[in-house]
């Protein structure tokens, strides 16, 4: 048992080094980013930004009215045909975020969806964190799961 | 109402602790309600009226799906509750409720409520072919619909067709064949209820075996006076997984001893029970794991171009169009390719790591098959992630479609104009990995003591299924990857 928990706290420890490590190595910076929407899609579909970076979107739209929303940024803006529709954000939660079409523009329109992701310094660290944590809860309930048995049956 | 201490003490046990069991029909309420004759044909009938309305909206309503009933009740509310709540906490409680097989089973019945004294079932009343008396069908129609999901949850037409096709088949058949030969062996929707419901925390049993072993009249099965007998080809005195049990209770009102139970129980007990493990049932895992992913890729991911290889009938406006139908044979063999080749394949290379690992005698198909049951907790856990921002997102299109449910500027409640508010959405992808993780969480502790059947030595089945947990852990890491990488 002693080793489990030895193992948990190292990787806790580990994870939390690089955290706060890179994370703060990278320099914010000003972005542009041109948004092309049409039915049914966002176009680039991902966007990958750092924390801390002013995001400066330019939204047309190429068929019928669509509208852009960003998940926890409260961005909500119609855009029309032939407007080119400007908002600008300070990328400061990190994590993904949808990007939805906030006005039915046809059969698909719920699944209108692009994905805006703000990394620390060139990492995504809730996957990384995400992805860890899944591999901990794992190994330990197998581990609990073996020995708990093992005892029983001893 | 006589509800004692010990009951509630009982009921709490069994439900928050997951001691024991708690066998629900010990309130006499419940016990009443489900004995009553009325009881179902009583539960049916708002649900049917509902199904008139999907199917008149379907074909008559607007063609936008999220302006429609038709798409916003069945594939946002009732998927919604179906696989978030109903499979889990009550197995296939649905099929109770389900009218798309009461017509057949009203005409075979001659009546709605009131058993006849003479009874003799209308119709053929033939025996389904044994060839067929397995899931594949059902694993079949299943991927036929899902090759077509795109269409049929965006045009509620497609939604309309389908219903009325699944209400004749299953009234037809009802014409030819005995009992529900539909439910059991055709639905596509009784395929994968039947497979998550072995994980569900509530089972219908039989008290005490040998009770049924000695009793030779077997109304449970041949019927009485006040029951027409199981349906479903089942023998509750024999049942040891939820699979088809449809939860009907005519063996309730049949049994004279009162010896059965509809128990509150663990989660994912029936994975461990040892009948009935099938190849039929280890695809169907292995399809239903395959789809919640390309599932949450192609309808909640930013790759807009699958989305126009799925969306085969392109329409710039909301007719119409064949296009494009190279692009939609591409996404349909990806579909078919991956949950009927590539996943089964992989899972049996780690089903052959597991054999090697483990030096163990068996073959290797018998720990494929039984492995593969535990991948059940895990495609559970994927498919309700994929469904909360269906609710969490687009609650409000159910509620502006109840007000104009045919999407024609009506507004009978006032709650037309309700605005598009999604519910915390960035919460969703957090919400999403925890609960593919409860998934992960409980497809290990089945699958070790699924090991653990087949290797007395628990480092044996420690070794075997080493395997089993890189491939969990590595589907799982997948579908976070998917909600927040
Ligand atoms: S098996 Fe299908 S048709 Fe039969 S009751 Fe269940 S959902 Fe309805
Ligand atoms: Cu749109």
């Amino acid at each position: 048992m002693k080793k489990i928990s030895h193992y948990i706290l190292f990787s806790i420890l580990f994870s939390l080094i690089l955290i706060i490590g890179i994370g703060n190595v990278y320099a914010s910076q000003s972005r542009v980013i041109d948004i092309r929407a049409s039915q049914f899609k966002f176009e680039p579909g991902r966007i990958i930004v750092n924390q801390g970076d002013t995001v400066t979107f330019k939204v047309k739209t190429s068929d019928v009215t669509h509208g852009f929303y960003i998940d926890g940024y409260n961005v909500d803006k119609e855009v029309r045909r032939g407007d080119e529709v400007t908002v600008t954000i300070v990328a400061d939660k990190v994590g993904k975020f949808k990007i939805r079409c906030s006005i039915t523009c046809g059969a698909l329109h719920p699944f209108m969806i692009g994905e805006f992701i703000v990394e620390q310094g060139g990492v995504n660290y809730v996957f990384l964190s995400s992805a860890v944590g899944i591999i901990l809860v794992g190994v330990s309930t197998l581990l609990f799961i073996w020995r708990r048995d093992y005892e029983y049956q001893a | 109402m006589s509800i004692k201490l010990s009951q509630i003490k009982g009921f709490l046990n069994s439900f928050l602790l997951h001691k024991g069991t708690f066998d629900l029909l010990q309130i006499d309420l419940i016990k009443r309600l489900v004995k009553h004759r009325a009881f179902q044909f009583a539960v049916i009938l708002p649900n049917l009226f509902f199904f008139w309305l999907i199917i008149l909206t379907g074909f008559f309503g607007s063609p936008v799906g999220n302006m429609n009933l038709s798409i916003t009740f069945v594939w946002m509310l009732w998927w919604f509750a179906l696989i978030a709540l109903l499979v889990p906490l009550f197995s296939r409680l649905w099929c109770t409720i389900c009218p798309i097989p009461s017509f057949g089973e009203w005409m075979q019945r001659k009546g709605f409520i009131r058993k006849k004294e003479d009874y003799k079932p209308l119709g053929f009343n033939k025996s389904w072919p044994v060839r067929f008396r397995n899931i594949w069908l059902q694993n079949l129609g299943f991927l036929i619909l899902a090759t077509f999901s795109v269409l049929l949850v965006t045009r509620p037409i497609v939604t309309g067709i389908i219903l009325a096709i699944l209400i004749i088949l299953a009234s037809v058949l009802a014409i030819f064949y005995a009992k529900r030969v539909f439910c059991r062996y055709i639905c596509p929707v009784g395929g994968f209820l039947g497979l998550f419901s072995m994980f569900s925390s509530i089972e219908l049993r039989v008290k005490k075996k040998e009770l049924c072993v000695h009793h030779f009249s077997k109304e449970c099965i041949k019927g009485c006076e006040t029951s027409y007998g199981c349906p479903w080809f089942e023998y509750p005195g024999s049942m040891e997984r939820n699979n088809f049990c449809g939860l009907c209770f005519e063996c309730v009102k049949a049994c004279p001893f009162n010896n059965i139970a509809l128990n509150l129980r663990s989660f994912g007990k029936d994975i461990l029970a040892k009948v009935g493990r099938s190849l039929d049932e280890a695809w169907k895992a292995f399809i239903m794991l395959t789809l919640a992913i390309l599932y949450i890729l192609v309808m909640q991911g930013p790759w807009g171009w699958i989305r126009d290889l799925a969306n085969v009938f392109y329409s710039p406006s909301y007719g119409f169009a064949l296009n494009g139908i190279e692009g939609f044979l591409l996404y349909a063999g990806l579909f078919w390719g991956t949950s009927l080749g590539l996943t089964p394949v992989t899972f049996l290379g780690f089903s052959y790591l597991s054999k090697a690992f483990s030096k163990a005698s068996l073959p290797l198909r018998r720990l494929f098959i039984d492995f593969s049951y535990e991948l059940i907790p895990l495609a559970l856990g994927a498919w309700i992630a994929f469904s909360i921002p269906i609710i969490m997102v687009n609650w409000s299109y159910i509620v502006n479609t109840l007000s104009d449910p045919f999407g024609w500027g009506w507004n009978l409640f006032g709650t037309k104009e309700i605005p598009w508010t999604p519910i915390t959405p960035e919460f969703i992808p957090y919400l999403q990995v925890l609960i593919v993780t409860i998934g992960l969480f409980y497809s290990i502790k089945l699958g070790f003591k699924l090991s653990s059947q087949h290797f007395l030595e628990k480092n044996l089945a420690l070794r075997a299924f080493i395997p089993q947990l890189a491939f969990l852990i590595g589907t799982s890491i997948l579908l976070a990857w998917l909600f927040v990488g």
